[in-house]
């Protein structure tokens, strides 16, 4: 436990020296949230409400998309295809540590640190939008909020980290990547809440297990998901699932790296 | 027993071509062109504990190859390798315990943060508790000389610091087993001293097994009794330095230096001239006829200065790699 604690800090450290970038990056999807206020707000001016979303609701789901992209969402995959397609890898092959669980620990690290940025802009953000913004009227609805974001992120990480280690098949996933990542987003619900879309889609994205990272805690915080237990037990059995298929791909990826010689 | 044990041991590359951009990378998941290069062929040579043996060999030879296999980065195609009594390619923890692979082109160390933190992540992942860790860090500093980089960032190191840290990150666990794969690569002169001195002491006193590739020769010179010379992946010679010429060399170098001005053109019943002008000539001449024609020039010419020399290794490995013919099927 020690050894993953250490690295924890040690990226802690590397985050550190990378805070202007981080913030800068934060900024931006700040931009790109109130590009959409501004368009929802003009919507609702010809709209009482859209599904069961009132304007506030709407509001509180994108500030809350602000604080997922940055908490949930993992964005670690272009560093793992990049350490596996250039060879740093080896240098996690002939130590004992554990690939997956080393890049769990960093992407963790990650996320708490761009948390902690993105809380002080999401309090103030949510302190000039107070009157338009869902609070939880309960401590439940918080605690399952708090829970479903921690299932999310682990599940975030599982499908980014998959994608970072399909370097051991495909020499570029930069083409990949993009794709898949934005397919998993739009299906997580982070442009859109997920049952504004036509009934079908709402079906698929239903059986699938992206919107665990983004539509389902929103929905928690939104007080539309009063009992969310199935839910996380679905979450649940994704993330053990996955954690598997994801040791087991590991173990066939190097199988392949080795023989490759890099 | 012996440190490194290697029977046999082969590896073929099974490369694939592939095309580029999205297209290329699915048409790659249906189909591809194999194409097969015999990196390392029938490998066989075993290190016993505490030798510093120097693997020599031109790029592409297989030398990084058989140090993969060895750390096991890489899976053999056949043959077999124990190391300390582990197989490399099971990657046993104990194993990984207790070796280090330094490569020259390659690095370990956190490239925003100083040394300071990829040690102390070394020191966790490693399992090397405080106190030894701080001895063993303490000891290392003291002789690479680098007290005052510590708390510097990497990417703010020169190319002969980062080379000592990344040394350093790699011996904190105390290795028993060490593959140093051109250490000194890149270096300035004075840098590869000092990584040569370092590694020198440091299998001295700790007794550990060190395996070494380069294509510096001075490197190999100055650390290795014991050579293995290897050249489209298999090893053409295992021995000391010092009779590697014996073995390939047949001749020596005669230079002379005339006590008065001779002809500008060189006598045409002397054999093996390589140079010659009005003040200095070289001759190449065979080991059993040095004497008899020593023996010629000091009475037919004026001699200031004769030396009998031995071909330089640099001159006796180039040797070697030129007389094997190319067999790449590539």
């Amino acid at each position: 436990m020690q050894k993953y604690w250490t690295v924890f800090r040690v990226n802690w450290q590397n985050a550190l020296q990378y805070r202007g970038p981080t913030a800068i990056s934060i900024l931006g999807n700040l931009l790109h949230i109130l590009v959409l206020l501004y368009l929802w707000n003009a919507i609702y001016q010809s709209e009482q409400s859209l599904g069961d979303y009132s304007l506030s609701d709407l509001i509180t789901y994108y500030i809350l998309q602000l604080l997922i992209n940055s908490m949930v969402l993992s964005y670690i995959s272009w560093q793992i295809g990049t350490e596996i397609r250039e060879g740093s890898f080896s240098n996690f092959l002939i130590k004992p540590v554990n690939y997956l669980h080393y890049w769990f620990t960093i992407n963790l690290s990650g996320k708490l640190f761009e948390g902690l940025m993105i809380s002080v802009v999401g309090l103030i953000m949510a302190g000039v939008l107070a009157d338009y913004i869902t609070l939880p009227d309960n401590l439940t609805t918080a605690l399952h909020f708090a829970f479903a974001m921690i299932l999310g992120a682990i599940l975030a990480f599982e499908f980014d980290f998959a994608i970072g280690i399909l370097a051991f098949w495909l020499v570029q996933i930069d083409s990949f990547k993009y794709m898949l990542q934005y397919g998993m987003f739009f299906l997580a619900g982070a442009l859109l809440p997920l049952d504004l879309f036509p009934m079908l889609f709402q079906q698929i994205a239903h059986a699938l297990p992206f919107r665990f990272m983004v539509y389902f805690p929103i929905r928690i915080f939104l007080g539309k998901e009063t009992q969310p237990y199935e839910g996380f037990m679905i979450a649940g059995l994704w993330i053990v699932g996955l954690y598997f298929i994801l040791q087991f791909g590991l173990k066939r990826g190097i199988t392949r790296y080795e023989a490759a010689g890099k | 027993m012996s440190a490194i044990e290697v029977r046999n041991l082969n590896k073929t590359f099974k490369t694939q071509k592939k095309e580029a951009g999205l297209k290329g990378s699915l048409k790659g998941l249906f189909w591809r062109e194999t194409l097969y290069k015999e990196a390392v062929k029938s490998v066989s040579f075993s290190l016993e504990e505490g030798e510093l043996v120097g693997f020599l060999g031109p790029n592409g030879a297989g030398k990084t190859t058989l140090l993969k296999m060895l750390s096991g980065i890489l899976y053999p195609t056949s043959g077999e390798a124990q190391v300390l009594g582990f197989t490399p390619w099971q990657r046993h923890r104990d194993y990984q315990r207790q070796f280090a692979i330094v490569m020259g082109q390659k690095n370990q160390l956190w490239w925003d943060l100083p040394p300071a933190e990829s040690f102390l992540l070394n020191r966790d992942i490693y399992g090397v508790d405080h106190r030894t860790f701080q001895y063993t860090l303490d000891e290392m500093v003291e002789l690479l000389d680098l007290k005052n980089l510590l708390n510097i960032p990497v990417r703010q190191l020169s190319l002969g610091q980062r080379m000592k840290c990344e040394l350093v990150a790699s011996l904190l666990h105390q290795p028993r087993v060490l593959f140093l794969d051109e250490p000194t690569i890149g270096l300035d002169v004075i840098s590869q001293e000092k990584i040569r001195s370092f590694v020198k002491s440091y299998n001295r006193l700790k007794k550990t097994t060190v395996l070494l590739t380069s294509h510096y020769m001075q490197d190999v010179e100055q650390l290795c009794e014991r050579v293995l010379v290897i050249n489209h992946g298999g090893i053409v010679y295992d021995g000391p330095l010092t009779s590697l010429s014996n073995r390939y060399i047949d001749h020596k170098i005669i230079k002379i230096r005339f006590a008065e001005p001779q002809s500008a053109t060189a006598p045409s019943n002397l054999k093996g001239i390589v140079e010659w002008d009005k003040h200095h000539a070289l001759l190449k001449i065979q080991k059993k006829e040095v004497a008899q024609i020593t023996h010629k020039l000091l009475g037919d010419f004026p001699i200031e200065d004769l030396s009998v020399e031995e071909v330089e290794v640099e001159e006796v490995i180039r040797r070697i790699f030129e007389e094997r013919p190319d067999t790449e099927n590539f």
